[in-house]
């Protein structure tokens, strides 16, 4: 199973703004950033380029040498194995917090490629961005990913009792019976927490002692 | 990378430094004769790597609420309930029966628990407020032009002298608790049931109604 994420919807716009610029996905480790990027990559594109710059450390070498953007991409389709097409493909820069010149091409891409949908994440990204006085920040768009929500976990547990929890639209008290299944469920979650792998083990075993 | 060490300190110190009573950081507990001189670098790379949140203690609850900010003082959370269950080493089988998960730990779970929900749907970090050693508030949030008492309950007893003390001294329009009673709005106090924390923006704007 997989959970649906609140943060898809936002993700959707950022790939239909008129204004888009290159994205910039932030969020502590295992919370799910690159699964997102996957599946917008997977629902809303024809296809996806992933490119890591942890594992591929090579990479670099393309964003060192020139600042062009059409040349980078041009390698980058190369290494890819498929032309990368502006609008078509999603272009993910996976850790990119490991490749500087790489963090700040993101400009040159919004200012000579904005066709071309680049997303990046990195799990140490912050801290990164917190020591890179030169980071252009007007030319990118921020967005922040966090463990899962009890909402977005009810969601993958029982959906019936999610849409009640989001139609709550009154200060009413609750009914017992949804006041009494809701605590229930809470607790699973408080006990598990948020973070996307546990939370899936713990909806697909319903067994409380392996998270 | 000399601040690994460092870092993996503070990191395992967390569950301490929230199991006092005031949960307020302290450096002397993450090591004999730590110092924040030596200590702040290290706790700014967690921060920044987005795995704990820090809430600093606010002076005066005023707008904007980052410019009252105690330098003195503040509070360290994780960024998720189940990572501090964790790293607090407490069984999950354990507290499985009645409500004593939420008690435990000095109610420091679900403060953390309400702190996470908050930090998503507001945009202003929350902050905590004390008064000398007369009352002290869980939170404050910054929403549109108020700032909002917020009470974290985490048993059945659901009175507070705090956000009395707090609402005679400051008046707020709304003030909010958590607990595990029903969700009700009498007279300035919403107080939202633990699991609909996810909800409160919306159920605040309808109090405010």
């Amino acid at each position: 199973m997989q959970f649906e994420r609140d943060k898809e919807s936002q993700l959707l716009n950022w790939k239909n703004s008129a204004y888009r610029k290159p994205l910039v996905l932030k969020g502590a480790r295992q919370v799910g950033k690159t699964s997102l990027l996957k599946q917008l990559g997977k629902t809303a594109f024809e296809s996806t380029a992933y490119f890591n710059f942890d594992e591929q450390a090579e990479l670099k070498q393309f964003f060192e040498q020139t600042k062009d953007v059409n040349r980078i991409l041009q390698n980058l389709s190369l290494v890819h194995g498929k032309r990368i097409e502006p609008e078509k493909t999603l272009v993910i820069f996976d850790e990119i917090q490991e490749c500087k010149p790489a963090l700040n091409a993101l400009k040159y891409f919004a200012e000579h490629a904005p066709n071309y949908a680049i997303a990046s994440a990195g799990s140490l990204l912050g801290i990164t961005l917190g020591q890179e006085s030169s980071f252009p920040v007007g030319k990118v768009t921020f967005q922040e990913v966090q463990p899962l929500t009890f909402s977005e976990f009810l969601k993958g547990l029982d959906p019936n009792l999610a849409a009640y929890f989001q139609s709550i639209h009154n200060l009413d008290p609750i009914p017992d019976l949804f006041f009494n299944s809701l605590l229930e469920k809470f607790k699973m979650y408080f006990i598990c927490g948020g973070m996307p792998e546990p939370a899936k083990y713990l909806v697909e075993s319903q067994d409380i002692g392996l998270v | 990378m000399k601040d690994v060490a460092k870092i993996g300190y503070i990191w395992d110190s967390i569950p301490s430094q929230l199991a006092r009573e005031n949960k307020k950081f302290l450096y002397q507990a993450v090591k004999t004769g730590a110092r924040a001189r030596d200590y702040e670098d290290a706790l700014l790379w967690l921060i920044q790597a987005g795995l704990v949140y820090k809430v600093n203690r606010s002076n005066k609850p005023n707008l904007p609420l980052m410019a009252y900010d105690d330098l003195s003082a503040f509070k360290i959370y994780l960024l998720d309930v189940g990572l501090l269950r964790r790293l607090a080493q407490l069984d999950p089988n354990v507290f499985i029966e009645g409500n004593r998960l939420f008690v435990e730990f000095k109610g420091a779970l679900t403060e953390n628990y309400i702190l996470q929900s908050l930090v998503k749907q507001f945009e202003v970090m929350p902050r905590y407020w004390a008064s000398e050693g007369k009352a002290e508030v869980n939170f404050l949030i910054q929403h549109e032009d108020q700032i909002i008492p917020i009470e974290v309950k985490s048993d059945e007893n659901i009175r507070s002298k705090s956000l009395t003390y707090y609402h005679q001294t400051y008046q707020p329009p709304v003030r909010v608790r958590y607990s595990l009673k029903n969700l009700d709005w009498n007279t300035g106090l919403l107080n939202i049931p633990l699991f609909l924390a996810d909800q409160s923006k919306e159920l605040i704007r309808l109090a405010k109604m």
